[in-house]
This record gives C-alpha cells, sequence and structure tokens, in this order.
C-alpha cells in the first residue's frame, strides 16, 4: 500500500473515495470456464432424455466404425455410439465430483475452522491426525474400500471424498487463523457475537476464496481419479459410460482407431479445465475489492 | 554555493501509469550537506519521487524527466545494470521498516560487508581468503558510529535480535557505508518509538552533516521535519506545490493546502473541549475524584504471558492500579512493550490477569456471568488502530455498523435507522451502507469504526491508537469527531497511543506506563508540564513538536 492508490485526502465532504473501482471488467477466465462446465453439464442433461443412439446397444456389424455421419464421434469395439457414450459418460463425471468434493467440503471446512478457532492441544492433535491421512493415498484407500464394500462408483468416490477431506481442513484452518488475527473479529468480539456468528458473518466469507480453489481443484483430481479407477476396473461398473473406461478401452486401439481414445480424453481435459477456470474466476469476482482482474 | 555540484538535481521529474500521471514535473535539486524534506500525505507522490530518483520504479511504472546524482548524466530510465555504480554508493536509501530491510537470514556484519565489498572496499574485497571473524572486523567501525552499545557482537548477531532502533541504525550504517553524495530516507523513524526515534534522527543528522551529503528526508510528519531539515517541499496530487526553507514554508506558508496541513497537524489550535491551557481550573470539566465512583478500575491487575518451555514468561504487566471516572478522557500512553495494549485487552474482557482484578461499573470482570458480560459489552466499544484491517472487507458498511446490534437481537428495520443516523453523527451519507471499505479513505474509514463503536450508545468507549494510521489532516478531523460524540453523548473515553501530544489534546487525564508498570498519572496537563518521572519527562522531550510557530 505505498501511494500507488491515492485516495481524496482531507475528505470535505465525506465518501469521495472513488466508486470508480467497482464496475467489474469481464473476467475472461471466468467466461471460459462457465462455458465449458456448462458444456458438460448440458450433455449430461440431455443425454438424460435424449442419445443419437441407445448407448448400451451393441451392433457387432458396425463395430469400430470411424467418424461418419450417423455415428458423428464413431463407434466402440462394441459397436455402441461414442458419442452417446461420452454424453451418458458426463453424468458420471458430475456425480463423481459432486460426491467427492461435497464430502471433502462438508466435514473439512468446518473442520478445520473449528481447529482455528478452538486452538489448544486439542487442534494439534486433530491436525496431526488429519496430516496422518493426508499422508495415505486416496487411491490406495478406494481399493480399499473397494475390495471391502465391492467396486462401484459410489465407494470409489466416497472413499476419495474422504482422502480429500484434510486437504479442505488445512485450507481451511489456515485461511481461518490469517482472518482471526484481524481486527474486525476482535470488533465482533468486543460487539459481543458468538463465535459460530463470527465462523459464518468473518471467517467464512473471507476463506470463501481459497476454498472455492481448493474444491475446483479436489473435483478435477477426483474425475481423473474416478477415470483412473474405472481404466483399472474398479470404478464404475461396466455396461455404464465412464470417460475413464472408455479412455481405458480407447488406449488399446491407439494408432489405428485414435477417435476412441481421443473423445474421452478431450472430454476429461474439458472439463477439468473448466472447474479450474471457474474456480479461479469466483474467487477473483466474489472479492469485493476487485484490484485489477489477473492481479494477486 | 552555485559552483558546487549538487548532490542531486531534479528537473521535469514524471511519473505515470499507462493512463496517469502520479508525479507531474517534479524539479528540486539538494546542495552537498543539505538536508531537504519531502513532506505529503498517503498518494502525494512523495515516495514515487524518491523511487525514481534511485531506479527503483515498480515495473508497471515509467519515469521521464531527468536525474543527475552528484554531477551524473540523467540516470532516469536507465536499467538496473546501469544503475549498479549509483546505487550503494553515490546514493543510497534508508527504508521505514528496518525489519523488512534487513535479510533475516543473514547476520548483521555479513550484510554490512556485502555492502562495503560493493563499494570496492579493499579491506573486504579481496574475498575467499578471509573469514567471517575478519569481515566482522572490518564492519566494526561502521557499527560503532551509529552508535551500538555493543558493535562486535551487533555485528554477529541477526536482525531478529536487535531492538528496532538498532536495526534501523543498522539501515543507516549500510547506507552511509560507501559515503555516498545523497541520502534518500524514506520515513524512516515511522515504526519506531518516539525516545528512538529522537535518537535516530540526531544521529542522522550529525553523520550526514559529517558527510557533507545531501539528505533528501521523506515523511509525513511535520514535528519531525521541523526538526530535520533546513529546507521542505511540499507535495499534493503528484506536484510540488511549495517549496523554500522551513522557516519560510511554516512560518508564512504561501499555498493553501500548506496553510491546511499546517493547521491540521498544529493540535495546539485545536479546540477539544478540553479546560484551556490558560490556566482556567475552576470550570473544569473533569470530574474529580471522590465525586462519584470509578466506571473503571483495575486494582493490581498483572499479567505473564508464557512463551513455552525454552523461552522465559513476559511480564507485560505488573501490579497496575488505575481509576477512570465517568464522563473523562483519560489517555495510557507508553512505547512499544509498555503494557498499555495488555491493559486495553484486560478492560475489553478480551483477556484476563493472571492477578489483581478489573472491575467496570462496579462489576468485577472475572465473575461476571454470560448475560452480565453481554450487558457490559454493549456498554463498551472499541476503535482500532488499523481502521482498515478492523473493518470486514467482505462486508457492507451498512453490515458492519450494524454488527454490534445483531447481537442485541434488534429488529431489522429498526437497525437500519439506527445505523443510517449513527453515519450521520459521523459525517458520512446515508448511502455508504451499501459500499464496501476499500472504497473509502483512511479517515472515512476510521470514521465508520467510530460510527460502529458507538452504534449501541455505549457509555465507555475503548480506542486503541485511533489516528496514528491517518493522515495529519485526518487526524485533526476524527480527533475533533471523537471529542464532540464523547462530550454530546457523555461517553467516558479511554484512549491508547504512544504519542503524547496526540493525548495531551484529547484527554484530561493520562495514564504513563513503561515495563508494564504505570510510572506516572495525573492530568494531562500536569504530566506535559511538569513529568515527574524520569521517563515521562524523556518521552516528553522526545515527543517532536513543531518547531516554528506558524502565523495564524
Amino acid at each position: 500500500m505505498s501511494s500507488t492508490r491515492p485516495v481524496s485526502s482531507l475528505p470535505s465532504s465525506a465518501a469521495t473515495a472513488g466508486p470508480a473501482r467497482f464496475t467489474p471488467g469481464v473476467h475472461g477466465g471466468l467466461i471460459v470456464g462457465i462455458v465449458l462446465v456448462a458444456l458438460v453439464i448440458l450433455a449430461a442433461v440431455v443425454s438424460l432424455v435424449w442419445t443419437p443412439h441407445d448407448p448400451y446397444a451393441t451392433n457387432a456389424a458396425i463395430r469400430l466404425a470411424g467418424p461418419s455421419s450417423s455415428h458423428l464421434l464413431g463407434t466402440d469395439p462394441l459397436g455402441r455410439d461414442v458419442l452417446s457414450q461420452t454424453m451418458v459418460g458426463a453424468r458420471i463425471t458430475l456425480y463423481v465430483g459432486l460426491v467427492s468434493v461435497g464430502i471433502g467440503l462438508v466435514v473439512g471446512v468446518p473442520a478445520g475452522i473449528w481447529a482455528a478457532m478452538r486452538g489448544g492441544w486439542v487442534s494439534t492433535v486433530f491436525m496431526t491426525g488429519s496430516d496422518i491421512l493426508l499422508a495415505f493415498p486416496g487411491l490406495l484407500l478406494a481399493i480399499v474400500l473397494g475390495a471391502a464394500f465391492g467396486a462401484s462408483t459410489t465407494t470409489a468416490m466416497v472413499a476419495l471424498g474422504i482422502a480429500s477431506i484434510p486437504a479442505f481442513a488445512r485450507v481451511a484452518r489456515s485461511g481461518a487463523l490469517r482472518v482471526l488475527s484481524q481486527d474486525y473479529v476482535l470488533a465482533a468480539r468486543v460487539a459481543n457475537r458468538s463465535g459460530w456468528a463470527i465462523a459464518r458473518d468473518h471467517v467464512l466469507p473471507n476463506i470463501a476464496g481459497m476454498v472455492i480453489v481448493q474444491a475446483s481443484v479436489s473435483y478435477a483430481l477426483a474425475v481423473l481419479a474416478e477415470a483412473g479407477l474405472s481404466f483399472m476396473g474398479l470404478g464404475t461398473a461396466p455396461p455404464t459410460p465412464s470417460w475413464g473406461r472408455m479412455l481405458a478401452t480407447g488406449q488399446q486401439f491407439l494408432g489405428s482407431h485414435d477417435y476412441l481414445a481421443v473423445v474421452p480424453g478431450v472430454a476429461i481435459a474439458v472439463a477439468v479445465l473448466g472447474l479450474n477456470l471457474l474456480g479461479d474466476g469466483l474467487r477473483d469476482v466474489m472479492d469485493p475489492r476487485l484490484k485489477q482482474v489477473g492481479d494477486e | 554555493m552555485s559552483d558546487m555540484v549538487p548532490a542531486v538535481d531534479v528537473s521535469g521529474l514524471c511519473v505515470r501509469t499507462r493512463s496517469r500521471v502520479l508525479v507531474d514535473s517534479v524539479e528540486f535539486s539538494i546542495a552537498p550537506g543539505e538536508r531537504v524534506g519531502l513532506i505529503g500525505e498517503s498518494g502525494s507522490g512523495k515516495s514515487l519521487t524518491s523511487l525514481a530518483i534511485m531506479g527503483l520504479l515498480p515495473d508497471n511504472l515509467t519515469a521521464s524527466g531527468s536525474v543527475s546524482i552528484a554531477g551524473s548524466p540523467n540516470v532516469v530510465g536507465l536499467t538496473d545494470k546501469e544503475m549498479a555504480p549509483y546505487r550503494g554508493r553515490v546514493a543510497s536509501m534508508v527504508f521505514q521498516e528496518p525489519m523488512t530491510a534487513l535479510d533475516p537470514l543473514m547476520r548483521v556484519g555479513d550484510q554490512l560487508a556485502e555492502v562495503l565489498r560493493h563499494g570496492g572496499n579493499s579491506e573486504v574485497s579481496s574475498s575467499g581468503t578471509r573469514s567471517r571473524s575478519d569481515l566482522h572486523q572490518a564492519v566494526v567501525p561502521g557499527l560503532t558510529e551509529v552508535g551500538l552499545p555493543d558493535p562486535a557482537s551487533a555485528a554477529r548477531a541477526y536482525p531478529h535480535q536487535l531492538s528496532g532502533g538498532q536495526r534501523q541504525r543498522v539501515m543507516i550504517a549500510m547506507a552511509l557505508a560507501n559515503e555516498p553524495a545523497l541520502l534518500v530516507a524514506d520515513e524512516p523513524t515511522t515504526a519506531l518509538d518516539v525516545t528512538v526515534q529522537a535518537q535516530v534522527l540526531d544521529l542522522m543528522v550529525r553523520l550526514v552533516e559529517e558527510r557533507g551529503a545531501g539528505l533528501l528526508f521523506i515523511t509525513h510528519d511535520l514535528a519531525v521535519v521541523s526538526r530535520v531539515c533546513e529546507r521542505v517541499l511540499v507535495m499534493l496530487g503528484g506536484n510540488v506545490v511549495e517549496s523554500g526553507s522551513i522557516t519560510d514554508v511554516f512560518g508564512s506558508p504561501q499555498h493553501e493546502y500548506t496553510r491546511r496541513l499546517l493547521a491540521a497537524s498544529d493540535l495546539e489550535t485545536l479546540d477539544l473541549g478540553l479546560p484551556s491551557t490558560s490556566a482556567m481550573p475552576s470550570v473544569s470539566v473533569m470530574p474529580q475524584e471522590g465525586e462519584a465512583p470509578p466506571i473503571i478500575r483495575f486494582t493490581n491487575v498483572s499479567k505473564v504471558y508464557s512463551r513455552g518451555r525454552t523461552q522465559p514468561p513476559v511480564q507485560a504487566m505488573n501490579a497496575v492500579s488505575l481509576d477512570i471516572y465517568p464522563g473523562e478522557r483519560f489517555g495510557i500512553v507508553g512505547e512499544s512493550g509498555s503494557g498499555k495494549t495488555t491493559a486495553l485487552r484486560m478492560l475489553t474482557a478480551l483477556d484476563t490477569p493472571t492477578s489483581g482484578t478489573v472491575e467496570v461499573k462496579g462489576l468485577r470482570l472475572d465473575l461476571a456471568t454470560k448475560s452480565q458480560m453481554a450487558a457490559l459489552r454493549r456498554n463498551q466499544q472499541m476503535v482500532f488502530q488499523d481502521p482498515l484491517g478492523s473493518l470486514d472487507p467482505r462486508m457492507t458498511i451498512g453490515r458492519i455498523v450494524a454488527e454490534p446490534l445483531l447481537a442485541l437481537r434488534i429488529p431489522k428495520a429498526e437497525r437500519v435507522q439506527t445505523v443510517e443516523e449513527m453515519l450521520l453523527a459521523v459525517g458520512l451519507p446515508a448511502d455508504t451502507t451499501a459500499r464496501y471499505p476499500h472504497q473509502f479513505s483512511g479517515g472515512q474509514r476510521q470514521r465508520i469504526a467510530i460510527a460502529r463503536a458507538l452504534v449501541t450508545q455505549p457509555s465507555i468507549v475503548v480506542a486503541d491508537e485511533p489516528v496514528s494510521a491517518l493522515d495529519v489532516s485526518v487526524r485533526a478531523q476524527v480527533l475533533e469527531l471523537l471529542a464532540r460524540l464523547t462530550t454530546q453523548r457523555n461517553l467516558t473515553l479511554v484512549m491508547v497511543s504512544h504519542d503524547l501530544a496526540v493525548v495531551r489534546h484529547l484527554c484530561h487525564r493520562v495514564a504513563v506506563m513503561q515495563n508494564g508498570t504505570v510510572v506516572e498519572v495525573g492530568t494531562t496537563q500536569q504530566v506535559w508540564d511538569d513529568p515527574q518521572h524520569s521517563y515521562t519527562k524523556r518521552l516528553q522531550a522526545s515527543t517532536p513538536v513543531m518547531e516554528i510557530a506558524t502565523q495564524t
């Protein structure tokens, strides 16, 4: 805060210090993020009522047919329409992210804030426990749970969700510690506001940006993990189409039928990129200070 | 004087962003051995001017014009590499915050030796063969000169092991190590305690004088300038609006802004409703002891902070007893570490004493029930030092000011009404409510903080350095506002400050704290005019006062 931002000194009549900054410019990254994520959601929603072909219908006669006018993205080794499968796969992708990020958010963020506000040895023990969990690979947990409860999308995603709790707790705790050291929290305490009210009105809004970025990163990781687990046969069970398993199938045909791997690969890239841009964009837009866009 | 090469010659210096001009055609020249003050408030472009001279502007700003340091060709627009021969050798700089200006992971002696090596000093330049202790030997004279008590061990110390004043002395030693022709000091003593500030200023003036170097001294504090400098430049909105000798500018200011600035920093002329200095004790507003029971009472309060097993505990307060009476404005003055902020935290029940009791309105805080505490908090509000930090950046002003009312479960319509009335009372328009803290200037933010403190109609307001983060001109206004509101609403004001001058003009009585104990209590007039304790005397003598009488 040096003299780069002149405010009107000597405010003779009050409130003259520039409302100019208030209208935000168009946030390019956010727009692209919204478009990409909307594309995925649209595909998922449309697939509920309509797909170009039945995504489950096999047809040996047209197996491994390249893109054509009737099958825009071609067919897979069982003759199923790749476009229809990709659209249905979007549903799994969204579901996967919601479950795992949802668990991480709902458990991790309050736990982190609680640990920050509680302080003392209880929070130290808690955070140490969360560090141990952090050291435990999410995929391994998913494999263990899959073995115990049977491989399914939900088991895999619950496992990933549990594994992402420490990350959310850490982010929330470090953010909350920073917020709690601010004078405005002291002011709220002097105003006799309860700890709960301070957490809700001051801590949460001020760490929201960090949490959203963590959520978008976690969401993207979950999409990738689902793809990986399905690739290994531990995630979504056939015949439900999943981008991960489509990719697994497709890679066997790389060189001869590239589109089989390229289509789900691009779909995953679009979803992950879109979510990251959306997260960063939301963080910037939610900040009322709105310095220059893209500025730290 | 005319045939001497000036230490620095600036002409037509402009600094601009792509769209705005921040510094506009600044011209001045400093002769060797001359001390020139550059004053202005935040945003006036004074720091940018100094950075432009040193070639240290941030990347998104461009400078034009000409700057010649000790007869050099124009240095404006030089690359870092081209600038290197000048920095530290011909011109050097002292920054505001000595803790961040020194590398925390490097011994002080090593940092000073590095500067010497850069300047081509033969004793340290034949590097490689020399041991660390030899290097430290070479820097001892420099550290001795700036008055460090034990220069040899200071050379081995890391910055965090030194006090703020000692760190700034090290910075000065580094800045002067290579005998520069020009020293630029940007608010060098603003972060220091008053008594330390006086010593550091004297040191700087002496060393610069001995070397015949030019000094460009940037500050917002007019009293400091009048003490240090011979000539002064006044900046406003990127322009130098007035310049001349201290006596001329402060004695008979020509520009309207300079006059306003001087009037604002001269608290003598401020009428804050205190019993006048020209002895009229009979009509004193100050409540006399025994008239009413004290509203706040500290009895033998001590506070010890433990710092883990490795470090000894800190005695922040030691057997402090204080009585504060209803309707009085009470100041607590002390330097950092004196325990004044701890006293304030006890009073607001943000912290509990290790021993002793704090009573507010006859209620012992340590025995208060939850509902008694709630009632008390409604009655006792707080104003913080940094108005930006004390306002939640994500909340609108309306919500911020309404926050104390939320805890009281007041219906929404009434809340909105009260908030608008309160904002008006502190001189802000009612449409303020929809805006966010960053859209206001420092003084306006402090008005908002005051509105929040008074919205519950408390009888006690506790203020922690309420004006020390504000510009001079705004400071007077905020003090006036505080004085007016406390009188109108019959409030008891407890104010903590490091600045005896401010407390003197606002408060009826004052307690001076040092190292956790109260060394002196009395009416501000008596404490200022006739201090009893040696520390109070030192504090009073160190407090910068405008040394030139203004013509009003």
